[in-house]
């Protein structure tokens, strides 16, 4: 027996026999040269590859559509191809075969990335020797890669130096129930990609080929990192009993989907999902979610179309509504960061974060603003759409948002365009301002999202990517206590739904604190909702408002969490894999 | 000067939407950082700028259409620097 570390990526135990990953061989031509003549044929064959390979990452993309993350590496793959096309091309038409120029082209690349001092780049290499894989075998017309099946009745852990994401993701749907790299980073897609396959990955551990025979029995314990090759039975036992513990712990969590989110003393939390496209609608319906909370809508804007037109608004708005309906679909009106766009970019914004962003930005960018408020209006008729202002700063932030939209309801009547004149208008509080002033802007808005990241760093005055500061990022801080708690009860006073879309609410012991605050509306990450769930299952409302009432006693965001990680341990243990 | 969007940098996907807006222009964009240059139409050039999140980028571009090719850059940065 013998144990090795390397670095976890994705949790569960599992025990199979060693396959080790090849390479899929190819017919590679020796040939290196073409003559003249046969530049035009050798360039055709070079476009039809393309075109094959291209075919064969959007496959890939659908293949692994739960996970949008995932998705999008092969959307970027898609964009090396294209990008290394050309440059191809020029190496063909000055006389090299296409598989020639595809290797040259693609190794020198892969070089270069291998070269640079940050892993998360130098991971990229990988990218790029995958898309020469797949151009490669395009070229020479072989098949696919196969998953691998041991000796046909065996689980099978793959045991590889490395693997591009196409092989990762090709070991789907077979009988590998582990994965072992002895190269690669937490980081790489391929990591992303094992996990989201589900099965236990490690990755980083040294000489892990050398050490490995095909047909050993391997024992992947993804969560600790540990691969232990030929395990005794002592190890195998507990291999056995950590896997059980893992898959039986996600399952429960996802049967539990279907359960209502409610307190032991019977007070029902709506769960909602936070989502960036529209595709992701079915990743919250299969946790349970009641609706959409927070919908981005920044993915629309396309560098190559600066302005996306009102259809463009409105086709994604009815994608998500379809799905979600008859849930809730809240639409954010764009984010964006500082506007710094000026021609020739002489005038920075010295601090971004306080200058010509979201609503700002919007309404220094009228018309693009307006396509989007049509487009919200349009929708509103579908079903239950409601529109949410990010960094509401004032009153007349609300008033002025709202005249435009009053404005874009009266252009579609004029035009005789079906839509809903006075959908639902919330307001984010995540500027210290609004949630001091929740009082006043609860009289004019239907309801609120607080938004905890940007609420945190006005509040504190720190950025959390800033690692300098990082530390000090603290939700649990006083003063962002009071600041949510004066919010909450600003829109009871006015009977107003609040909602908290930040990433505090799905952090246990915060979610904890913020139901008993009187939060009863928390939109997460749809990952992140059946553990929030489980928690909320297992707790009292009245044992929340406790915790919550002597939390906000504390003059200190480290008195705070000491507290609720002690008075919270017995609540947080159902919550943990194997606890 | 821009900075490349949290936490992870210009990686693979920001650095596709980079090389895609540039290359709607004429003009010849370039990306620094510190020492370093990259062409802002060439997605390996970009990646391998190795642009950490958070690091000060500049963007110079010549040709016709220059100006119009920075602003889309400059944008495109808000946009990724706000998430989307």
């Amino acid at each position: 027996m013998r144990r090795l570390q390397g670095i976890p990526v994705s949790g569960g135990s599992r025990i199979g026999r060693a396959v080790h990953h090849e390479a899929v061989p190819f017919a590679a031509t020796s040939r290196r040269s073409v003559a003249p003549d046969e530049v035009a044929s050798e360039l055709e064959r070079l476009s039809t590859a393309q075109r094959e390979a291209d075919r064969g990452l959007v496959e890939a993309q659908k293949a692994l559509v739960v996970d949008p993350k995932v998705g999008s590496i092969f959307e970027v793959h898609r964009m090396l191809l294209e990008a290394v096309t050309p440059e191809i091309a020029d190496a063909v038409r000055a006389g090299t075969s296409a598989e020639h120029a595809v290797e040259t082209v693609l190794r020198r690349h892969a070089n270069r990335l291998a070269q640079l001092a940050d892993p998360v780049f130098a991971e990229r290499r990988q990218d790029v020797l995958d898309v020469e894989r797949r151009l490669l075998r395009a070229l020479a017309g072989s098949p696919a890669p196969r998953v691998p099946e041991g000796d046909g009745r065996s689980p099978v852990v793959v045991v590889a130096e490395d693997l591009t994401p196409s092989e990762t993701a090709a070991l789907a749907g077979g009988r590998v129930v582990g994965l072992v790299l002895e190269h690669g980073g937490p980081t790489s897609h391929t990591a992303i990609i094992a996990k989201a396959l589900g099965f236990p990955c490690v990755v980083g551990v040294r000489g892990v080929v050398g050490a490995v025979a095909p047909g050993t029995e391997v024992w992947v314990d993804g969560a600790a990192g540990v691969v232990v090759v030929d395990p005794d039975s002592v190890s195998r036992a507990e291999a056995e009993r950590r896997g059980v513990a893992y898959e039986a712990h996600e399952r429960a969590l996802l049967e539990e989907s279907h359960l209502p989110a409610e307190t032991l003393d019977g007070h029902a939390v709506t769960l909602l999902a936070n989502i960036e496209f529209p595709l992701e609608v079915g990743a919250a319906a299969e946790r349970g979610a009641a609706g959409i909370g927070l919908f981005r809508t920044e993915f629309l804007f396309d560098p190559a179309r600066p302005v996306p037109d009102e259809e463009e608004h409105l086709a994604a708005y009815r994608a998500a509504l379809e799905r979600v309906r008859p849930g809730r679909l809240t639409i954010r009106t764009f984010d964006f960061g500082a506007d710094k766009a000026t021609p020739g970019g002489a005038t920075d914004e010295r601090n971004p974060a306080l200058g010509v962003r979201s609503l700002r930005w919007c309404f220094a960018h009228p018309d693009t603003f307006r396509a989007q408020l049509r487009a919200l209006l349009r929708v509103a008729a579908e079903g239950d759409v409601r529109i949410m202002l990010p960094m509401v700063a004032s009153l007349d932030d609300v008033r002025r948002a709202r005249a435009m939209l009053a404005e874009a309801s009266a252009s579609l009547l004029r035009e005789g365009v079906p839509h809903r004149p006075d959908p639902p208008v919330g307001a984010m509080i995540e500027v210290p301002a609004a949630a001091v002033i929740a009082d006043v802007l609860a009289a004019e808005v239907d309801f609120f999202s607080i938004g905890t990241n940007d609420l945190i760093q006005y509040a504190l005055a720190l950025d959390r990517t800033n690692e300098h500061v990082a530390p000090l990022f603290r939700p649990s801080h006083p003063s962002v206590l009071r600041l949510i708690t004066q919010t909450v009860r600003a829109a009871a006073g006015r009977g107003i739904p609040v909602t908290m879309c930040g990433e505090m609410g799905g952090e246990a012991v915060y979610t904890v604190l913020l139901l008993g605050m009187g939060l009863r509306e928390l939109s997460l990450t749809p990952a992140v909702i059946p553990r929030v769930r489980r928690l909320i299952r297992g707790l009292t409302l009245a044992r929340a408002r406790a915790i919550a009432a002597r939390s906000l006693r504390f003059a200190t965001a480290d008195e705070v969490d000491t507290y609720l990680h002690r008075a919270l341990a017995g609540v947080l243990a159902p919550v943990r894999p194997g606890g | 000067m821009l900075r490349a969007p949290s936490p992870q940098g210009i990686h693979a996907r920001p650095a596709a939407r980079i090389v895609e807006a540039a290359r709607r222009y004429e003009a010849e964009t370039v990306l620094a950082v510190g020492t370093s240059t990259a062409r802002a139409k060439d997605l390996l050039d970009v990646l391998a700028l190795a642009a950490t999140g958070g690091v000060e980028v500049r963007v110079e571009a010549s040709g016709r259409d220059a100006d119009a090719a920075v602003a889309a850059l400059v944008t495109l940065f808000d946009v990724m620097a706000a998430g989307g």
